[in-house]
Order: structure tokens, then sequence, then C-alpha cells
């Protein structure tokens, strides 16, 4: 019985791992005579597709954490998406509530990746570390945005119109980012607050889906 | 024939397994007993079941100088088991290099019950609370990596999490987990309160009276049968000019938060001295003295429970005392299983 068991498991495994759907992230970078981007890491989850009939595909165990040290980490393979007339994808930037109550996870979402606060239990939603450079004198800005606690939740979601199943690239434009902030006059956010939610709200922004 | 055999052997077996699930299921569920009368826990154990191992793990992770820096700080370091496993006669805590901290150490008494942890509850998962003194610089001064490099260098460490985990690999949830079964096992519900309550002890006149007293003038806050519940008050404490500890509104940037503290347990509190999230009360009579005429009622934010003076005479103060006194649990304090334990 257990061995017939397997045998389906392992057969549907291979038979929807055939549909893979790709979602790819691009980061565009400032221009670096202004800044330059030393730490970038971002939790995409809750990666959802919506068909033109109507239907949803939710990922299961939806965590991922994008890293700039690993450019793999940019794209994401979805498992499993039906094959259907592709209407929009969601997503949130950054961890829902449930999940920064929820006690110790693994994978993307373990407290090793530097993505958590001891102190004030919570996930980074996105890291943003570098510096900046004016009237020819360098300086350091970092980024550390979360919270999840009302008022100053951090977590974005966001949904985007597309019409290709089977790649969808996302822009991340941190030059646009950059510009969009004053860094001079706020280049450290390293917890919750007012200024984590503009950060949050900027951020948000600045993503894009690509059409080709 | 031969085809029969088998079948029956498979019959058999699959039993087997089915039949010593069950009584391990069993056993893991009497490793936490919730006393009688009490509420649930707030602690999910489906996500963490307990196990002998994972607990006697857990155990020897507590009491293990390995996991900070320099090998000189354990968790026991700030949590001695015969004064509730709090830092007695210290008002905030050192660590690691003799560092001070900012923050009186909380006792580790029936955490299944707390929803938040730390004085500001800035801690919102039980599983979540040792990577604090474990990276803070005043008390373990470690990086989470060094941690679980120290315990995979250990062929025993490995082992106990093998027969904890089923998984030789020390990840962080599995350290996690471990270090919380042990934690969250930390049950005191066997003082003499608690006898007279199951009637199997009777309090003398004085505790009586000073039970009457507590019901009046304490219970709301410091409820029973936990003596605590899962809120912030502010009792008035003016603001400590050295730390200058705003409490909860660190976490919350809340304004009305301003001078909230988490409601700490009374549970052995003859034992836990001193006293408030900056230990600035060293005597429980100190405390009983504040509370009695101390506080001063224009304080923001002030608790709605502590609006007006006690008027306590000297005789309700001697009685009061008396029923704090009856909260201490000496099962608890005493019990090898929560007591010092390594590697065997």
């Amino acid at each position: 019985m257990k061995f017939v068991l397997t045998f389906c498991i392992l057969l549907s495994t291979i038979v929807l791992n055939a549909q893979q759907t790709e979602v790819s992230f691009k980061l565009v970078l400032p221009d670096s005579n202004n800044f330059v981007i030393k730490t970038f890491r971002c939790y995409i989850s809750e990666i959802c597709f919506k068909y033109a009939n109507g239907d949803e595909f939710k990922e299961q165990n939806s965590f991922h954490l994008l890293d700039l040290e690993k450019p793999e980490s940019f794209q994401i393979t979805i498992s499993g998406a039906p094959k259907k007339e592709l209407a929009s994808i969601s997503f949130n930037i950054g961890t829902d509530s449930l999940t920064n109550v929820t006690g110790i996870m693994d994978g993307d979402l373990d407290p090793i990746k530097g993505m958590y606060w001891t102190w004030n239990s919570g996930y980074i939603n996105f890291k943003i570390e570098g510096d900046f450079i004016m009237e020819s004198q360098t300086n350091n800005f970092e980024y550390h945005v979360g919270g999840y606690l009302a008022p100053f939740q951090t977590v974005r979601k966001v949904e985007y119109n597309t019409i290709h199943p089977e790649a969808i690239v996302i822009t991340i434009d941190l030059s646009d980012f950059m510009n969009k902030i004053d860094v001079s006059e706020m280049p450290v956010v390293m917890s919750p607050g007012n200024n984590a939610v503009v950060l949050a709200d900027k951020f948000v922004s600045v993503f894009h889906v690509e059409e080709k | 024939m031969w085809k029969k055999n088998n079948i029956q052997l498979l019959l058999i077996t699959v039993v087997g397994i089915f039949f010593l699930s069950f009584i391990r299921s069993k056993s893991e569920q009497s490793l936490f007993i919730v006393p009688a009368k009490w509420p649930e826990p707030v602690y999910d154990f489906s996500k963490n079941k307990l196990s002998k191992e994972g607990f006697e793990l857990g155990r020897i992770l507590f009491y293990d100088p390995g996991i900070s820096r320099d090998k000189t700080i354990s968790c026991a370091s700030c949590h001695l088991q015969y004064t509730g496993f709090t830092h007695v006669d210290h008002n905030v805590s050192h660590g690691i290099e003799d560092r001070k901290g900012t923050r009186n150490s909380p006792v580790l008494i029936n955490l299944a019950w707390n929803s938040t942890f730390h004085w500001d509850g800035g801690v919102n998962h039980l599983e979540m609370q040792p990577l604090n003194p474990i990276q803070h610089q005043a008390e373990m001064d470690n990086k989470l990596q060094n941690v679980l490099d120290y315990l995979n260098g250990s062929l025993k460490y490995k082992a106990l999490f093998f027969d904890a985990f089923g998984d030789s690999t020390v990840n962080t949830k599995n350290f996690l987990k471990a270090m919380t079964q042990f934690t969250v096992s930390l049950v005191s519900s066997n003082s003499k309160y608690d006898k007279v309550m199951r009637g199997e002890e009777k309090f003398t006149t004085q505790e009586k009276n000073g039970h009457k007293l507590f019901k009046q003038h304490c219970n709301s806050c410091h409820k029973a049968p936990l003596f605590n519940i899962n809120s912030f008050k502010s009792n008035g404490l003016p603001i400590d000019s050295v730390y200058k500890d705003v409490g909860r509104f660190a976490i919350t940037h809340v304004p009305s938060d301003s001078m909230l503290f988490r409601v700490p347990t009374l549970r052995n509190i003859q034992h836990t001295m001193p006293y408030m999230h900056d230990g600035r009360f060293k005597k429980l009579k100190d405390v009983l003295e504040y509370y009695n005429d101390g506080i001063d009622h224009q304080t923001r934010y002030l608790s709605t429970e502590l609006r007006r003076d006690l008027n306590l005479s000297d005789n309700d103060k001697k009685d009061l005392l008396a029923f704090l006194y009856s909260l201490t649990d000496y099962t608890f304090l005493y019990d090898k299983r929560y007591s010092y334990s390594k590697i065997p």
C-alpha cells in the first residue's frame, strides 16, 4: 500500500513538475557615481496567479529571499501552475503578519539569513545598504525595513496584469528608488515606525512587470 | 503459503508500528500536563511535539556555556533554577566580560501561557527568544552561525539532535525547538497556594486574610492561577535616569504605551528579588509600600486599576506578604528534572 502511495506521489510530482512557470526579478542598479548598492535582500511571498477564467493558483509555502549576493535567487521556479490564459500575478513584498508571529521557520525564513529582528520579533521585509556620494564625500546608508504591527505595517501586496504565462519578469528599479528618497535626510532606518512605512511605500512604487 | 505468511508479517508490522506510535504519543502528552482548572496554554505544541529526547537536549543546551562567544555564559547564568530561574540580587544582569545589561532578568515560570516575552513584549514567540541572549553583545555576544558550527562540531550533540529530531545536522529550527521543549516545560503549580486550592492544605489566618486583600487589590492584573495576565500596564514608576527605559513604547511607538511593561507573574516572588523591570525595589516590602501609597496617581497612562492608594494597615501589609510567600513552589525550585545537565 505504502509502495503504491509513494509511486503515485512520485508520478504526480513528475507530471506537475513538467508544468513550470518562471518568475524572474531584475534589479536595476543606480548610477555608481551617486550610489553604490552593497546589500540588497528582499522577501517575495504569497505568489498567486489569476487566470482569465477566474481561477487562481497559489504557490504553497511561498517564501523567497532575493539576495544580490545570490543571483540565482532572482529566478523563482513555480511548479504546478496550470497553463491557462494568465490574467495577473500577485505577491507580497515582504512577509505577512501571520508569518511574523508563527515562531521558528526554515528555508528562506531561517533567522540565519540575517533578515530577522530578535529584540522586536519580526522579519525585515527588505534590506538595502550602501554608499551615497554627495559633494565628493562618501557616506553610508542602511535601510532595514520591517514591522507588522499596526499602524506601521510595511508589507505591501501588489498585483500586475500579465499576458506571458511561461516567463514573467518583474523589474525592481533601485535607481528610481534612491532618487525618490532623500537619503541624506534619512540615511539610517533600522526599526519599525513612520520612516520604515515611508520607505516601504516608495519601494513598492519601483516594482514593474515587463511587457514584452 | 509464502504469500500468506508475508501478508501476515506485514499486518503484524503495521499493527505494531501503529501501536508503538500510539504509546509514544501518550508519553509525549504526559510531558506537559495542564494543571487542573488552569487555562489552556498559548504555546502551539502541535508544531513542536514534546519528547523526552527533545526536552533533555534543550536542558543540556540551557546549561551549556559553549553557546556564548567565549564559552563562559549559559542561559543558567542569568536564569538560576533555585531562584525561580532568574538572576537574584541583581538589578540588571551581567553577561560576557562582566558587561551589564539594561533590564532585570525575568523569571522563567509558566512560559507556555505567555503570549509575549521581555518586559516590553518585544518577543512574540517562545521559540524565537533564545536568539536574543545569544546575539546580545552584553549577554552571550555570539553569532547564530557560530552556535550552529559549535553544535555541528560535536559528535555527541549531533547524536542528541538525531535522537530528538531524526536529523543529525543541527539547524536553526531544531536548535530553537529543542531549547523551547525545555523552557516551555518549566511549570510551577505546586505552591502552598495551589495545595490550598486543591484542598490538600489550609491557609494560616494571616495567609487567608492576605488572600482576601490580594483578591481585592491585586488580582485584576496578577490574576490567579498564573498570577499574571498577557497585558502591558503602567504602575506609575517614574522613568529611570540610567537606562531611560520607556517600556512597550520602544516596540510599538504608540504614545499610550509609554512606561507600560509586561505584567510579570508573582509565583515564587519571595525568591526573585529585586523587583520591577530595572530591579529598583530590593525587597518585596518596598514593592508593597510603593503600591500602598507611593504611586503618583497623576502619571500619564497609569493603569486604571491603580488610581487609588491602598491604605493598608501594618497588619494588612504583613498578611499580604504572608499570602505572597505562599506562592513559593519548592517542588519547582528544586525539581531535579529542571536542574543542571550536561552531555553524557
